[in-house]
């Protein structure tokens, strides 16, 4: 073993001392001393400056000066070399004034050997590294301390503050030389000082830890704020100490206040959310749900229903399938969203509920259950089906409405239609009777004239002629008018409808001869009675076979039809009375005249009907004929149809209600 | 002997152009009459064999002339003939030529119808 080596300084204006030191220090096994002589007070200061050394040997009386001063001077130069104090005689007094000076012992010359010096100067050693690791680590302690935010405090067993660091300052407000000494509770307001000391009460054990509480700090300026205090004692001369590491924690509560007040309102949001919330963990178990959520499984209280799971709740298939749906999300991480789920409750009664899923992760991200939300869309699910119906129903509705306005547009039109040709009627009834008397006093007046001048010659008598003829036109549209405007009354009969056909086409033989006009006859001997005023209707026939002659100035082949029929809707007649008119499945008579002339153009088949309307050469009709003859058959409540025919001319159709067989099943 | 005719009519022109043609041809007398309330008196006077008589005139109209005749023991053999404006040639075949018992002529009628209708009442 290598011994070790110390380097120690001997101040001592007297080199005997020295050389007997060095003697006295030969190196042992354990320890080797370099001695270094300084003669005087500067010689060894500057020694001291210039190098290091282990221990330094102060002789009491240096000539000029004392060893004390050395020892003061060194240690005001900031030199920790420990020291021994030599002196000559032995002086208990100044033992305390060495010590005092920074000595570390103090020996008398006369009374040390080898073994003592050697002694002391390794005991001073050690003392001297001891106290400098306490130093180090004091200076680190409050370096820490120092440098801490929390507020590191320590108090001596009186409680009054012993140590003060740069946090707790800025806690309380108070500097270091202003607190210290002064009792520790000065930081707590009264009121919390009782509470205090019940936490200091028992010395806590060491492996029970430092007790950390919460307490009110008060500041210098008398301001209250919340803090965390973390004490500890320990045993020193005197007593306990205690120290306290002391955290303002006005910031950590204004967050867990916040904190509760957000928990709070998203708890109170949840609960108050009509659809079922809940969260389960990744085995299934809720963990929260709100109160529709457990009013669905039965329960009052969230402890009811965290920890279980959907089979204590719900059906085994019911509960299957939504185990297997969690787990799903579960497995893929993914979502299921809006998923629309029936179920039938005990009772029967079919509910809907629309359901989305989602993965539950951690701030960390991992994966740590199921949200789930799920609405009832029940009654959304039967107003849709309401609403199906209800449309369905609506457009029924609206057909209908259809089908009715066009009835109404119908009878508006029939209706205007009649209006019209009424008002034209009463109007054409005065004009007749007006011009009838002028015509008669005209016809008159070329009669005697003619009468008076028998030996007129030819030219007079063609004047006189022309006048007849002109009265006899003006006559015809006269009656015409008269015909459109007379009463509506019918002399009703039942009779044969053949029999009224052949006597107008009896009437109307001379002018078939006259027009060459061929006519073919095809009578149905079967026919059903008609009760009709055969006048009146022996008009409307002689009117349509003249338009027919008309029609063809050439001549040409009129086929004259009558048979029975079933009426049907194609035969439609806007112009037909409402009340009255016939309807599909009427059986009817009916008489056709179809003829082989130049037609109607297309574009006044809608004006035939109107008064004054004709396609005939001027003098060749009045425009009166086809709107008298429906007047009569509609009268009747009849149709009159008018069409062209495919292979040319004019199809006219006369369609009468056949006289039931027996009235009384009518 | 000539027939006599009363015309009764309430415009001047008709009654005038009737009583030439009539008196035309040399068979009537032919008496004018323009307002139908002196018709009866102008009967009782002119003693007609057959009266015209329009239907549509002011103040009393042709039916009630005839209601006043037939109140009247000498003239309620006397035929009448109606001449109307308001009936059409039509009706007046259909009805061989009688509405209400009486023989009328629709208007305008020449004066062959005219003469045709009183022949054949009164004879040739």
């Amino acid at each position: 073993m290598t011994p070790q080596t110390i380097r120690a300084l001997v101040v001592e204006d007297e080199e005997d001392f020295c050389v007997i030191a060095r003697d006295m220090l030969a190196p042992g096994e354990r320890m080797k001393i370099e001695v270094v002589w300084a003669a005087t007070y500067d010689d060894a200061l500057a020694q001291l400056r210039k190098d290091a050394f282990d221990v330094a040997l102060v002789d009491l009386d240096l000539g000029e000066r004392q060893g004390l001063e050395f020892i003061r001077t060194a240690r005001a130069e900031g030199h920790a070399t420990p020291m021994i104090l030599l002196t000559t005689d032995p002086d208990a007094t100044l033992d305390e004034e060495a010590l005092a000076a920074g000595a570390a012992d103090h020996l008398v010359k006369s009374q040390i050997d080898g073994f003592y010096l050697s002694r002391s100067i390794r005991y001073t050693i050690e003392r001297h590294r001891a106290d400098e690791a306490l130093r180090a680590s004091e200076r680190k302690f409050r370096s820490v301390s120092q440098s801490a935010h929390d507020g590191i405090v320590a108090a001596d067993p009186q409680g009054c503050i012993i140590s003060w660091n740069a946090g707790a300052k800025a806690m309380f407000g108070y500097g270091e030389e202003e607190i210290m000494g002064r009792p520790i509770t000065l930081l707590l307001p009264e009121r919390c000082h009782a509470e205090y000391r019940a936490h200091l009460a028992p010395a806590p054990a060491a492996e029970a830890g430092s007790p950390v509480f919460e307490l009110a700090g008060l500041s210098e300026s008398g301001f209250e704020f919340p803090i965390e205090v973390s004490l500890s004692q320990w045993r020193a001369p005197g007593g306990e100490c205690i120290s306290w590491i002391i955290r303002d924690i006005t910031h950590r509560r204004a967050a867990e206040a916040m904190l509760a007040e957000e928990r709070n309102l998203l708890r109170t949001i949840i609960e108050a959310i009509p659809d079922r919330i809940y969260v389960k963990d990744i085995d299934g178990r809720y963990v929260i749900d709100n109160e529709a959520h457990r009013q669905l499984v039965g329960m009052s209280r969230l402890e009811d229903v965290a920890g279980k799971t959907v089979h204590d709740f719900f059906p085994p298939a019911v509960a299957a399938r939504f185990e297997a749906d969690d787990k799903t999300v579960i497995r893929s991480g993914r979502s299921l969203l809006e998923r629309e789920e029936s179920r039938i409750s005990r009772t029967g009664e079919v509910t809907w509920m629309l359901t989305s899923k989602v993965p539950l992760h951690d701030v960390r991200g991992k994966l740590v259950g199921v949200l789930g939300i799920s609405r009832d869309i029940t009654e959304r699910k039967r107003a849709a089906e309401r609403l199906e119906q209800s449309a369905g129903a609506l457009t029924e509705a609206l057909a209908d409405l259809r089908k009715s306005h066009e009835e109404l547009k119908t009878t508006q039109l029939i209706l205007i239609q009649t209006e019209k040709m009424e008002s034209l009627g009463r109007l054409a009834a005065g004009v007749a009777h007006e011009v009838k008397n002028p015509l008669s006093q005209i016809v008159l007046a070329a009669d005697y004239l003619a009468g008076s001048l028998p030996e007129a010659d030819a030219n007079q008598r063609m004047v006189l002629d022309d006048i007849r003829h002109a009265v006899g036109r003006a006559d015809t549209i006269v009656r015409g008018l008269l015909d459109f405007s007379a009463p509506k009354e019918l002399a009703l009969r039942a009779q044969d409808f053949n029999d009224i056909v052949r006597q107008a086409l009896a009437l109307m033989k001379p002018t078939f001869l006259a027009a060459h006009a061929e006519l073919a006859i095809e009578f149905s001997e079967a026919l059903p009675p008609v009760e009709v005023d055969g006048l009146k209707i022996e008009q409307v026939f002689i009117n349509l076979c003249t338009n027919a002659i008309h029609s063809m100035p050439q001549g040409g082949k009129l086929t004259v039809r009558t048979f029975a029929a079933e009426f049907t809707d194609g035969e439609r007649d806007p112009g037909a009375k409402v009340a009255d008119r016939l309807r599909t499945g009427d059986s009817v008579v009916i008489a056709e005249f179809c003829d082989c002339g130049h037609g109607i153009p297309p574009d006044k088949l809608a004006l035939i009907y109107d008064p004054f309307f004709t396609t005939k050469p001027t003098g060749k009709g009045t425009g009166l004929g086809l709107t008298v003859s429906r007047k009569i058959v509609e009268l009747h409540g009849g149709r009159l149809l008018i069409e062209n025919r495919p292979e040319g001319g004019v199809r006219a159709r006369v369609i009468f209600r056949a006289k039931p067989a027996n009235p009384t099943h009518a | 002997m000539k027939k006599r005719i009363l015309v009764v009519d309430d415009e001047p022109p008709t009654t005038r152009l009737i009583r030439l043609n009539l008196e035309q041809t040399g068979r009537y007398e032919v008496r004018e009459e323009n307002e139908s309330i002196r018709a009866i008196g102008t009967a009782q006077e002119f003693r007609p064999d057959l009266i015209l008589l329009d239907v549509i005139m002011p103040n009393l109209d042709g039916g009630d002339v005839v209601a006043r005749l037939k109140t009247d023991p000498k003239l309620k053999h006397v035929p009448v003939v109606f001449l109307t404006a308001t009936v059409r040639k039509t009706e007046v075949d259909t009805h061989g030529g009688i509405i209400g018992g009486f023989p009328f002529l629709a208007k305008p009628a020449t004066a062959q119808e005219l003469i045709a209708c009183i022949e054949g009442l009164l004879g040739a």
